[in-house]
């Protein structure tokens, strides 16, 4: 067993709600984790660490618009779970393999749309964008 | 000793967070001008390990993050995040750092400590945008007793 790096090279596809798109821009995973140091009065250091609950937070840039998660969210009624599943493809690269397919898969039950930003649509921007936040309390499996 | 060496670091850093805001606050007293002290805080360690992208514990092996699937305590059987469970502590946390004059120092955080140092956070950022020049992984701990230079 040889320890080494893994570098990401590139995105290539989210799925989710059976639809897969391409013009995805950036993508970032928050494992957020609510551990708190304990004290006692009258002392300066920790005694040791309370370990509640634990999610992720995964935040998706989309360059213009597509349909991705157009299901999983409405002002009318409840937000339902991202539905058939959620992926991310990218590639990757190692030092015996310089291009490694590599998948993030979340748990679909689990994960919901949490926060939809404007999609604002300006002449001469340099990029339009649609940011979309996603949480979930499920497992991330990498494959 | 369970031990994970990492050398794609793209940046380590840490910082006291004073758990009452500030290490030390002043100590106001009543009808009088003059502060006659300071209150301490609580305080700890937080250390952020920056990655280019990942670690992995076997290189043959693409899916398994060091964090996820390299043993990290004494008792050499869970790593550092547990996804549904409590995390464990990590026993052994050093950085070897090189100088601008080609001299080295180490930054000692745990050595073979227990109950004193966890993994907190894990952010990873990965962008298309043209120019990028790292895709990252951040690492965020804990550590509840001083750190020593050696």
């Amino acid at each position: 067993m040889v320890e080494g790096p893994l570098k990401i090279v590139r995105i290539v596809s989210v799925v989710a709600n059976g639809v897969t798109a391409e013009n995805i821009l950036s993508v970032k995973d928050e494992f957020l984790m609510n551990m708190t140091p304990q004290f006692v009065p009258n002392t300066y250091q920790g005694l040791s660490m309370l370990e509640k609950s634990k999610w992720r937070v995964v935040t998706i840039v989309i360059d213009s618009e597509n349909t991705l998660f157009d299901a999983s969210f409405q002002v009318d009624a409840i937000n339902t779970a991202i539905g058939t599943s959620f992926v991310i493809n990218f590639i990757a690269s190692t030092t015996l393999d310089p291009s490694v397919a590599l998948v993030w898969t979340y748990d679909e039950a689990t994960c919901y749309v949490q926060k939809r930003e404007y999609g604002r649509i300006e002449d001469g921007a340099p990029r339009n964008v649609i940011e979309y936040t996603i949480v979930t309390n499920g497992q991330k499996t990498v494959t | 000793m369970n031990k994970v060496t990492i050398t794609n670091v793209l940046y380590f850093a840490d910082r006291i967070v004073a758990v009452e805001g500030d290490m030390v606050s002043v100590l106001n007293m009543i009808n009088d001008w003059n502060p006659g002290g300071v209150h301490q805080s609580h305080k700890y360690w937080e250390l952020e390990l920056c990655l280019d992208s990942d670690w992995l514990p076997d290189r043959t092996v693409e899916d398994e993050s060091w964090a996820y699937f390299q043993n990290v305590n004494a008792a050499d059987t869970l790593p550092a995040i547990v996804w549904n469970g409590a995390n464990t502590p990590i026993e052994w946390f050093k950085v070897n750092v090189r100088e601008y004059d080609g001299g080295a120092f180490t930054l000692v955080y745990a050595a073979v400590d227990t109950d004193v140092l966890w993994c907190v956070g894990e952010v990873s950022e990965i962008s298309n945008e043209d120019n990028t020049p790292h895709q990252t992984t951040k690492w965020r701990f804990i550590c509840l007793q001083e750190g020593v230079r050696s």
